[in-house]
């Protein structure tokens, strides 16, 4: 069948930019959860910083663990 | 963590990035998942994400998922900047992003991509939900002088249509409604222009065309183009003596804004959901679903959005404006309390032919593959006029409905009302039987050879106009034979063509160059 069809179809350009905008910022959302512990550890640089903090900063990002099988 | 270490992983990520635009795209078009034509195009869908995700690991399937990045959202991020980007720049800002991130993130990146995709499925099946419809008003007690415009798209004149037992039927009960109404209808009316994009923006502008799609701008690219028109003078006239203009179009062409800082332009799109009204079994509708969907994004185009094959885009014209016409249309305007100047522009009787004259849709097999402007044999000329000529007897019919509720309603006599059509029918014969007929040959430009016939001239340019003014007692008929344009500026607005009379009676085909050439169309009317 030939593809052309003299037709218009609407691009629907005012649907998708809700979507993106929306699915954007839960997917920004989702990348902060997982790497919520590093955020917080990125604050609190300024204090103190044991070694247990360290180990845990290495190993668990977010829900999930890095390195865990 | 979710990772792409397994094959079913791979090939769940891989859905989100094939199978899901496809569900998206159908919500968007309020079409239903649970349908045999779905979970078959979804099942092909799936092939190439299980093949993908058994041939391909680590680097390889990485590399693979930026690549599908690219394609599936190229096209909706040029959107986002109102096309001021080309596609192509998009997806290469989209692969070098989504690149980083996978560089970065590493298999973390592959949660957060399910997250966007899945949510952006969500958000359109939530915003398409079965309970948005067109609100109703209340009805209003002031009787105010509105003026109603309505434009049929493809409505041929009453003298166009071809001497067949069913045109002639259809033509006596367009006359009949009319009449009825205390119109005054001009049989012999014609358009300047062949095409919707030429001929409504010529007649709003109240003036010819210097050179072709002078008064639209034209965006978007292959079959996803929206046209906006350049200057509305009707629009503005109207507003200037204090009407509130409300407008209804089709989404893609654009007559309203923003010409009139407060029009009221309201927007329908041709959704895929009005295939349920039509009979048909599942194999017809998978070829409406997966052609448009391959058509409804250019890089899906070249990618035939991971299907195996390729089918074509088909609209499905007059379904679209069931959900207002002529009830809804027949509501706002009698829930205005004070003087509007209402424009709506119909796609019906537009192709394709589906409706009989009673109003149920014919099954879609018989009108799927019918294309404007292809030229066809004398058996297929008589076929497509007698189901055009079927529908416009369901369109007369709801041009009584309409008009009828006005009158019932004690509005319709102070009103003055302008039904017209913006072209002919543009079913065309092949003139020359012996010869192949070429496939697509644009009804506004000039046959090669540049002969002109007088049914071709017909069947491109009669159109309706019939206008009732406020207060009319008793209907008219006038059989002179001008253009539309004059017609209106004489009878409606009052004054002498701007172009002149003899211009104006003139309809215009575009040569080879580009360039207007104008026919004697009197020369040929029968």
């Amino acid at each position: 069948m030939n593809r052309h069809m003299f037709a218009y179809l609407d691009p629907t350009s005012g649907s998708v930019a809700y979507q993106i905008a929306l699915s954007t910022f839960l997917a920004a959302a989702a990348a902060v959860r997982m790497y919520w512990k590093k955020i917080q550890q990125l604050f609190r640089r300024n204090s103190s910083n044991t070694s247990v903090e360290k180990k845990q900063e290495e190993n668990v990002v977010g829900g999930w663990s890095a390195r865990r099988p | 963590m979710i990772g792409p270490s397994k094959w079913y992983s791979r090939a769940g990520f891989l859905c989100c990035l094939i199978v899901f635009p496809f569900l998206t795209f159908l919500a968007n078009n309020e079409y239903g998942f649970f349908y045999p034509e779905v979970i078959v195009a979804s099942a092909l869908l799936l092939i190439p994400c299980l093949l993908l995700s058994l041939l391909t690991r680590r680097n390889i399937f990485a590399t693979v998922v930026v690549i599908l990045v690219a394609l599936s959202g190229a096209y909706p991020l040029a959107l986002l900047f109102h096309g001021s980007i080309r596609w192509q720049i998009a997806a290469a800002m989209l692969a070098f992003g989504a690149g980083m991130a996978v560089w970065i993130m590493r298999d973390r990146f592959y949660p957060v991509l399910v997250v966007f995709t899945s949510s952006g499925l969500l958000i359109a099946v939530a915003a398409h939900m079965p309970w948005k419809s067109w609100s109703h008003a209340a009805f209003s007690r002031a009787q105010p002088k509105h003026i109603v415009w309505i434009l049929l798209d493809e409505q041929m004149g009453l003298a166009g249509f071809p001497v067949t037992p069913a045109c002639s039927e259809a033509r006596d009960e367009l006359r009949q409604v009319l009449t009825k109404y205390n119109f005054t209808i001009y049989p012999d009316a014609y358009s300047n222009y062949a095409g919707t994009i030429d001929s409504v923006p010529s007649i709003l502008n109240e003036r010819l065309l210097r050179y072709p799609h002078e008064l639209i701008d034209r965006t978007g690219q292959g079959n996803l183009r929206q046209y906006r028109i350049r200057g509305n003078r009707t629009f503005t006239g109207f507003a200037a003596e204090g009407y509130r203009v409300v407008a209804y179009q089709y989404a893609s062409l654009q007559f309203c804004q923003p010409y009139v800082a407060s029009a009221e332009c309201h927007n329908y799109t041709l959704s895929l959901s009005n295939l349920h009204q039509a009979p048909g079994n599942w194999r017809d509708r998978f070829r409406w679903l997966v052609g448009n969907y391959q058509a409804s994004d250019p890089v899906r185009s070249y990618t035939r959005g991971f299907f195996f094959f390729r089918l074509g885009v088909r609209m499905p014209g007059p379904l679209g404006v069931s959900e207002i016409w002529p009830d809804h249309l027949a509501a706002d305007i009698l829930s205005r309390d004070r003087p509007i100047f209402f424009f709506a522009h119909l796609l019906t009787p537009h192709s394709p032919y589906l409706y009989r004259s009673d109003g149920s849709v014919r099954d879609l097999h018989e009108w799927s593959d019918d294309r404007a402007d292809e030229r066809v044999n004398a058996a297929e000329y008589q076929d497509r006029y007698r189901r055009y000529c079927e529908q416009v007897q369901y369109v007369s019919s709801q041009l009584d409905r309409f008009l009828g509720t006005l009158r019932t309603h004690g509005r319709l006599d102070q009103m003055t009302v302008v039904v017209h059509g913006d072209h002919g029918s543009r079913i065309r014969l092949n003139l020359d039987a012996s010869a192949q007929a070429p496939e697509y040959e644009d009804a506004e430009t000039l046959d090669k050879g540049e002969d002109t016939d007088g049914r071709d001239l017909m069947n491109h340019f009669s159109a309706l106009l019939a206008i009732k003014p406020a207060g009319a007692e008793k209907p008219r008929i006038s059989n002179e034979r001008h253009s539309i344009l004059t017609l209106l500026d004489r009878d409606l607005f009052r004054q002498n063509p701007a172009d002149g009379t003899a211009q104006t009676d003139l309809v215009y085909l575009i040569d080879p160059q580009r360039q207007y050439r104008p026919v004697q169309i009197a020369k040929y009317w029968r």
